[in-house]
């Protein structure tokens, strides 16, 4: 188990600036995520990590000591592959006691011929089975050890790749999209596995994924990575409650969040958007266009008449539990998206006028760049049209 | 099933395949048949499909006396597995350097190893025969494998094959700590083994069957590979005794041929798939 | 961020001077495993291929003889005397003949075979192993059989004739005949390695344009050969045309075993020319100087196989 201390990480390949300096500190027995969409570093901030690849710049330390030129296999860090990366000639017992017998056993212990001569040789053998069905009881792979990886459905393979990471107890887990060939449901499934996983062992988990949703349910804190920086780093709620930034908003959260046009007008200090207008104190400057993201499920219905903003139901998108209502409202680039338990939306139908409206402290304001504004707005709509 | 066997195009099309088999197997079937028949039989102004009287012992035995082709068969062993296995020890360390490893000067020698798939044995013989003159390993076991020890044919195919191999594999290699070398040989080695199973398919086809070479590069009987041997035992025999010689041709030509009946796909596979050289 | 702060702090410390170095080792080793994993090859590659290659350049230059005690740069004499040499020029229109010969009949008939296999459900394994057996077997031993079937008096070929009232001939005697014959082999040889080639590529289009075709109105099997299979035979062969060419370019064996080049000169071939002048009368120079002109006729045909292996792999 360990601590890391990563200190201006940055990684060019020819010119492209893939890490443009990542300072991050990850706790011991802290489950993180690195989150972000495909191409923003996240895979290679990893691969630095677990030393398969060379920083251009910064250093990482791990536990304290500084691993930068260690070789991967002597980090003592486990990672877990996307596409598993099993040995496809080995049999699951196999795959799981390659790093046991890397470690454990001399070059000439693991040499096919011979090798029962050599001294202890048969006694770390034993210990390696007994640790390798350990690891099986846990993952309930006991029942495939003697089979090859082409013959395991993809949860199966998804497991076996965990097992061959869990059994040498590493100093920490590296996941690496671990779940993304997984079907829909068995991803859901695993999410709670590897969430569990966590809590039993007790280790550092540092986990990529460019889904928001994996990022959300299962991790301690979550950095969310565009372009080769973190953006913000924050616990689930943190990062979805209070986005520091346009990207992170809209990144995190499905449905996404609605981001509405607006702008901060003159005399009242107040803000526009659409064709309504509402009371806000702003440290902003009069006439700044800003951009406002509230939640689907922060919206509710009101009457259209004196609603702050209202528009013409384009879609209703029935989930089962709940419905996502698309409304269209004049001005607006995108149609708006309210999410309504199933009963509450059952009267409207396409091409009503719907009137919303939303308690002021679930607006989030951004400016023109994407950077959040703090603001305060009052709930009382100024003025219509 | 049974309609479509017995509809007429179908019996067309068993009628022109069939026909088209026999004069392919012709040669094989009258070599075989020919190895079987005392010399009366073979000189005659009439086709006989059949002898009248068998002369199997006769002739095989007559071949097994006058060359040493169990020694021509062994020698065929000794060079085609040795080609293939140096071929193998050499090729795949360097297809995974340049497949799976970033270095300086990759691109430069991923050329140079196509440049060297375009260079016919043949047009390089007169040069490496004074090499090997110079060197003084002509007429050796070494001057019939050495020259093929090279395969950049080899060197190219196993490198396309390791890039369809996942880097997360290498990677997991890796943190498993293997080293480079245990990578070759404990991870990429036997995932290979249906793209080498198909070279050396290719590779032990084409150098038991290779005649240009082994006549430059040896002068004496003991070391003679199967084709040679089977010239040179025509060549003293021209014409006089077809029995012996036919009999001597179907010995050569039997360990291929049955090693293909065994496992046809295979070969097929491995020829087509390599044969592109 | 405190944390954050003081890490690089400290980083800033120690780190500067150690990283670069410790970067640098590790680039280095990178390279030195490359160079270890490439280095027999690499050897090997320069003195059997690249050098030989080079060598074979420069001695068509010189009158290198094997035994004699010295040579000189003669410039172009050898490639003066072989264009001034009747029989070299037989030699190349020979080769190239038999490639005119063996090339188009080999696909001919392997296109041929490859859709009569696959226009029926039954035997098919069967006789694509059939037709493929003299691809592998040993071409000398084969030779061998056909030079006894093609004997003038007891052969089986003229014995046939005799059955069906036609002349016997003298197939390898004649200078007319001996030529076809020996492509005759080659193709007898050749056509199953491109029928697996063409059987390959119809096995690959997709049965649905098949389908759309029957939709689209061709309602032959004659009509839908041209609609699609031809059309997506195309690159194959192609392929097929160049690698036949290729191996067509390359005849040797059947030449040397059989006729020797004879009757007079009607068998001579540039690879047989090469191994008379290089090895028969240890004329090295001048045997290189065809070795040059062969190479430039392989390496011709083979560049544009490269690009089409390129494409295949590519696209595959």
């Amino acid at each position: 188990m360990a601590q890391f201390q990563l200190s201006g990480v940055r990684k060019s390949f020819d010119r492209t600036h893939v890490l443009k300096g990542i300072d991050l500190h990850i706790a011991e027995g802290e489950f993180i995520s690195l989150v972000g969409p495909s191409g923003c570093g996240k895979s290679t901030l990893l691969r630095i990590i677990a030393g398969l690849e060379d920083q251009s710049e910064g250093s990482v330390r791990i536990g304290g000591d500084v691993v930068d030129g260690v070789r991967p296999a002597d980090r003592n860090l486990a990672m877990v592959f996307q596409s598993y990366a099993l040995y496809p000639h080995l049999t699951v017992y196999n795959n799981i006691a390659v790093p046991l017998r890397m470690r454990r056993l001399s070059t000439l212990q693991r040499a096919a011929v011979l090798r029962w001569l050599i001294p202890g040789t048969r006694e770390t053998e034993d210990r390696i089975r007994s640790d390798v069905e350990d690891v099986a009881k846990l993952l309930g792979l006991k029942d495939l050890l003697q089979r090859k990886p082409a013959q395991l459905s993809g949860g199966q393979r998804q497991r076996v790749a965990v097992g061959r990471a869990i059994v040498r107890e590493p100093r920490a887990f590296l996941l690496d999209e671990p779940l993304s060939n997984l079907d829909a449901k068995l991803r859901v499934h695993m999410r709670t596995e590897i969430a569990q996983l966590h809590r039993r062992l007790g280790a550092t988990f540092i986990y990529v994924t460019h889904d928001q949703a994996e990022a959300m349910t299962m991790s301690d804190r979550i950095a969310v990575m565009m372009d080769g920086n973190i953006i913000q780093i924050g616990s689930p709620d943190d990062v979805y409650d209070d986005p520091q930034d346009l990207r992170v908003a809209e990144f995190i959260g499905s449905p996404k969040i609605n981001i509405l046009d607006g702008g901060v007008i003159d005399e009242a200090r107040g803000l526009v958007f659409g064709s309504s207008r509402f009371a806000a104190t702003f440290l902003e400057r009069p006439g700044t266009s800003v951009r406002i993201g509230v939640r689907p499920e922060a919206l509710r219905l009101a009457n259209a008449e004196n609603a702050p903003f209202s528009g013409r139901l384009a879609h209703k998108e029935n989930l089962g539990a709940e419905v996502l209502l698309h409304v269209e409202i004049p001005d607006q680039r995108a149609a708006v998206i309210v999410r309504f338990d199933h009963g509450g939306a059952r009267e409207i139908s396409i091409g009503d006028a719907v009137g919303l409206t939303c308690s002021p402290e679930d607006l989030r304001i951004f400016g023109a760049s994407g950077e959040r504004i703090k603001a305060e707005v009052e709930a009382r709509k100024v003025a219509h049209g | 099933m049974n309609a479509r066997i017995c509809s007429p195009w179908e019996i067309l099309r068993h009628a022109v395949l069939l026909t088209v088999a026999a004069i392919v197997l012709l040669p094989f079937i009258w070599m075989i048949v020919t190895s079987l028949k005392p010399q009366s039989e073979i000189f005659l102004s009439e086709i006989r499909w059949w002898p009248e009287q068998l002369h199997v012992v006769e002739n095989y035995t007559k071949a097994f006396e006058r060359a040493p082709l169990v020694r021509y068969l062994l020698n065929g062993v000794i060079v085609t597995v040795l080609i293939f296995a140096l071929q193998a020890l050499i090729a795949l360390p360097a297809a995974y350097a340049l497949a799976k490893l970033r270095f300086w000067g990759r691109d430069a020698v991923f050329a140079m190893v196509l440049f060297c798939i375009l260079i016919p044995a043949q047009a390089i013989a007169v040069p490496v025969f004074l090499l090997f003159h110079h060197a003084g390993i002509l007429d050796t076991y070494a001057a019939l494998i050495v020259p093929f020890t090279i395969s950049a044919f080899g060197i190219f195919l196993m490198r396309q094959f390791f890039l369809t191999v996942p880097d997360d594999l290498v990677d997991a290699a890796r943190m498993d700590g293997i080293s480079e070398f245990g990578i070759v040989w404990r991870v990429m080695l036997p995932t290979a083994i249906p793209a080498l199973t198909a070279f050396g398919v290719f590779s032990i086809v084409a150098h038991w069957n290779d005649y240009f070479w082994p006549l430059i590069a040896v002068n004496s009987q003991e070391l003679f590979t199967p084709p040679v041997g089977v010239a040179t035992f025509r060549n003293e025999e021209a014409g006089t005794d077809y029995g012996p010689l036919m009999a001597a041709a179907t010995v050569i030509i039997a360990p291929l041929i049955i090693a293909f009946l065994l496992a046809q796909r295979r070969f097929i596979e491995g020829i087509t798939f390599s044969g592109m050289k | 961020m405190a944390d954050v702060a003081l890490a690089r702090e400290i980083d800033a410390n120690i780190a500067q001077g150690a990283r670069p170095h410790v970067r640098l080792r590790r680039r280095r080793m990178m390279s030195m495993t490359a160079a270890v994993l490439l280095a027999p090859a690499l050897v090997l590659m320069a003195l059997l291929l690249i050098g030989p290659v080079l060598a074979v350049l420069l001695m068509s230059f010189t009158d290198y003889q094997l035994g004699a005690p010295t040579w000189s740069l003669v410039g172009l004499e050898n490639y003066i005397e072989l264009y001034g040499d009747r029989v070299f020029w037989t030699s190349l229109t020979n080769t190239l003949l038999y490639v005119a010969i063996v090339v188009p009949s080999s696909i001919a008939l392997g296109l041929g075979l490859a859709l009569l296999i696959e226009s029926g459900s039954t035997l098919r394994a069967f006789y694509r192993s059939i037709f493929f057996i003299p691809v592998m077997a040993t071409l000398i031993a084969m030779a061998i059989s056909w030079e006894y079937m093609l004997h003038p008096q007891f052969g089986l070929i003229n014995l046939m004739l005799k059955e069906i009232g036609l002349p016997a001939q003298a197939w390898l005697s004649d200078p007319v005949l001996a030529l076809p014959t020996i492509a005759a082999i080659g193709i007898w040889q050749l056509f199953g390695f491109n029928m697996v080639l063409f059987l390959a590529g119809i096995v690959s289009i997709p049965s649905h344009l098949y389908e759309a075709a029957v939709m689209d109105g061709a309602r032959s099997a004659w009509s839908r050969f041209w609609l699609v299979t031809w059309p997506m035979l195309g690159p194959v062969t192609v392929f097929v045309a160049v690698i036949s060419a290729i191996r067509s370019f390359q005849v040797f064996d059947t030449v040397h075993v059989l006729t020797k080049g004879g009757p007079s000169k009607a068998t001579e071939v540039l690879l047989y020319s090469m191994y008379s002048e290089g090895f028969e009368f240890f004329r090295s120079g001048l045997a290189a100087a065809i070795a040059v002109v062969f190479l430039c006729f392989v390496l011709l045909l083979t560049i544009i196989k490269a690009r089409l292996i390129e494409k295949k792999v590519h696209y595959s």
